[in-house]
């Protein structure tokens, strides 16, 4: 018979799943927050052309999304075009300088011209310079 | 009659035995993580130019540069270039390819045409090697 206590390496083991678990958890969850920008962008057929080769490192201060019908949404949620001119205007006044504040606007490519120029000549009217257009691949489709 | 099996069984149980239940659950969480947040539309690409409007805070001097009228001519979304009139982005760019670069390019756009023609001249004045490209919202 075997009457020796039980191995001390039961004692010794360290369990470190609990720990493990935990860490993943976390871990999930910052990259699971960080993505949240991009998923809240509104889904719009964006005008297909390749875009400049040069990278952007410039992060946009405000993203609006202009639908075919013209309305404008601003993280997901309507805004009228004097609901984003102060949207803008307070990030502008943020911003370091006009000259680094960068406005991204995503139209729908079928929408009107009209309801574009409203928003940059409003925008030109607050001091934005310097803006650019979200594109998508063309894919080997042509307007 | 049951007897004891010795201790190296017993060891050996002990240490073979590695407890997959966590890591399959960790894996199963990432899988659902990433299956969550994929993306499976297109990658968006970017088309920066400045803002110019034609009202008293653009001087005279901001329209001097080369100007590309978006339009509808006839009905139909033309780009204009002075005299020259096309309705291909291709031969737009090669239109532009053969202007100065220096003094830049403004692309002024009509209301009634469709964004994505007035896109299409931004992305023809980047095409040709305009590195100074202005939007111009053309009011009626």
């Amino acid at each position: 018979m075997n009457f020796a206590p039980p191995a001390k390496t039961r004692f010794k083991i360290f369990d470190m799943t609990p720990m493990i678990d935990v860490v993943f958890q976390l871990i999930i969850f910052f990259m699971f927050t960080s993505q949240l920008g991009e998923l809240t962008r509104t889904d719009i057929d964006l005008p297909r052309e390749k875009g400049e080769q040069s990278i952007l490192t410039d992060k946009p201060a405000v993203v609006i999304d202009l639908q075919l019908n013209g309305s404008l949404f601003v993280d997901s949620k309507p805004v009228s075009l004097d609901q984003v001119a102060r949207l803008v205007r307070t990030e502008l006044d943020r911003a370091e300088s006009p000259e680094t504040f960068l406005v991204h606007v995503r139209p729908d490519r079928n929408a009107m011209a009209v309801h574009l120029n409203d928003l940059t000549e409003r925008l030109a009217e607050l001091g934005v310079r310097r803006w650019k257009i979200g594109t998508t691949d063309p894919g080997g489709v042509g307007p | 009659m049951k007897l004891s099996l010795g201790d190296d069984h017993r060891r050996t149980s002990r240490i073979g035995q590695l407890p997959m239940t966590p890591m399959i659950d960790v894996v199963f969480l990432l899988l659902v993580f990433f299956l969550v947040t994929a993306n499976f539309s297109a990658p968006e690409n970017k088309l920066s130019s400045a803002l110019q409007t034609e009202r008293a805070s653009a001087s005279a001097s901001d329209l001097q540069p080369q100007i590309v009228e978006v339009r509808r001519e006839s009905g139909v979304p033309t780009f204009v270039i002075g005299e020259l009139r096309t309705t291909s982005r291709d031969e737009l760019a090669a239109l532009l390819r053969q202007l100065p670069k220096e003094p830049g390019v403004a692309v002024r756009v009509a209301d009634d045409v469709p964004v994505s023609m007035a896109v299409a001249a931004m992305q023809a004045a980047a095409d040709a090697g305009f590195e100074k490209r202005s939007y111009v919202p053309a009011k009626d």
